[in-house]
């Protein structure tokens, strides 16, 4: 799973997070750093299809997001795919 | 570093920074960040900037890009310079024989000590560039008995003393014992001419092939970002 924009969405599944918190929670549970252009260049698309927006704060250099209900319905039937694909390649390996 | 980031910033486009400048640079700020964000951080840059523009802009800037590329690569190529003499050959101009004299003047050994006479290439290995001095050697006829011989290279005055050495050389081994029952007689008409600038031609055509082959890369890339673009929109 290398989808940034899966990823970010994984990340906010969790709870509102700005930028820098982001990248440091991905790097924890995906194992992949994402880089500042790539991060966020996954926020522009995804904020562009509704699936995450802004939160209202004080610090707008350091701007949350929040995943939509579009984003959570999204991000479910992804990772039921893969959940899919990771059964089913799980499983070819125990009878090889 | 930073400064670097912070100036690559100011190549996403006007509505982008406005939106997220801010909160980039922040990130930027917190982030310990490496070479590997410079790459990254242009990278999203571009793809930002190409994201609003139209398949044939994108075409269109990438061939002009192209243009630039291959204009600089071409006009920072070093000059060559060819020093041509003139060979009269006789009784009859025969090629077997002629080639067997240049063959016999030519040798590995001969053209080694060239190249280390005239410090020819650099520090190339000596088979790399015993090749490079045989391609840059040209011999063509320009009359029923007369062939042109000629050398190039990036210094006209190496280019001119090479020339020379390499008539010499085929001159010399036409007396030889051993070679000399071919019976032609070989004399130098015309010495190595002041050498001539060459591969102008080369130069316009690497040039003017940067602008197709920019605009070959602009279709690519603009497919790409199409498929890209429709795959996120599903």
């Amino acid at each position: 799973m290398s989808d940034p924009t899966l990823l970010v969405l994984a990340s906010l599944a969790e709870g509102d997070k700005h930028g820098y918190a982001m990248m440091e929670d991905i790097e924890l549970f995906a194992g992949v750093r994402l880089g500042p252009g790539t991060l966020y260049g996954a926020i522009t698309r995804l904020e562009e299809r509704g699936w995450i927006g802004p939160v209202k704060t004080r610090d707008e250099r350091r701007q949350p997001y929040r995943i939509t209900a579009a984003g959570q319905e999204h991000l479910a039937e992804q990772l039921a795919s893969l959940n899919r694909v990771v059964k089913t390649g799980l499983s070819r390996l125990k009878q090889a | 570093m930073k400064p670097v980031l912070r100036f690559l910033v100011y190549l996403y486009p006007a509505w982008w920074r406005h939106r997220y400048g801010r909160e980039l640079e922040a990130l930027l700020e917190d982030s310990g960040s490496g070479w590997r964000d410079v790459w990254d951080l242009f990278r999203g840059a571009m793809e930002m900037q190409m994201s609003k523009w139209t398949f044939g802009a994108i075409v269109a800037v990438c061939g002009v890009a192209g243009l630039a590329i291959a204009g600089a690569v071409a006009f920072a190529m070093p000059y060559e310079y060819r020093s041509t003499a003139t060979l009269k050959i006789d009784p009859v101009f025969d090629t077997d024989a002629l080639n067997r004299v240049v063959h016999a003047a030519f040798t590995p050994q001969v053209l080694s000590e060239i190249i280390r006479q005239e410090h020819l290439y650099g520090e190339a290995p000596l088979d790399g560039s015993i090749e490079r001095l045989l391609r840059a050697i040209r011999m063509e006829p320009a009359a029923p008995n007369l062939v042109r011989v000629s050398f190039a290279y990036n210094n006209p005055a190496q280019a001119q003393r090479v020339s020379q050495d390499l008539v010499s050389r085929i001159i010399s081994a036409n007396v030889n014992p051993s070679i000399s029952q071919y019976q032609l007689r070989i004399e130098l008409t015309t010495p190595p001419d002041p050498p001539k600038k060459v591969g102008e031609g080369k130069r316009l055509s690497l040039a003017h092939l940067g602008f197709p082959a920019g605009m070959l890369f602009g279709v690519v890339l603009a497919l790409i970002l199409r498929l890209r673009r429709a795959r996120t929109a599903n």
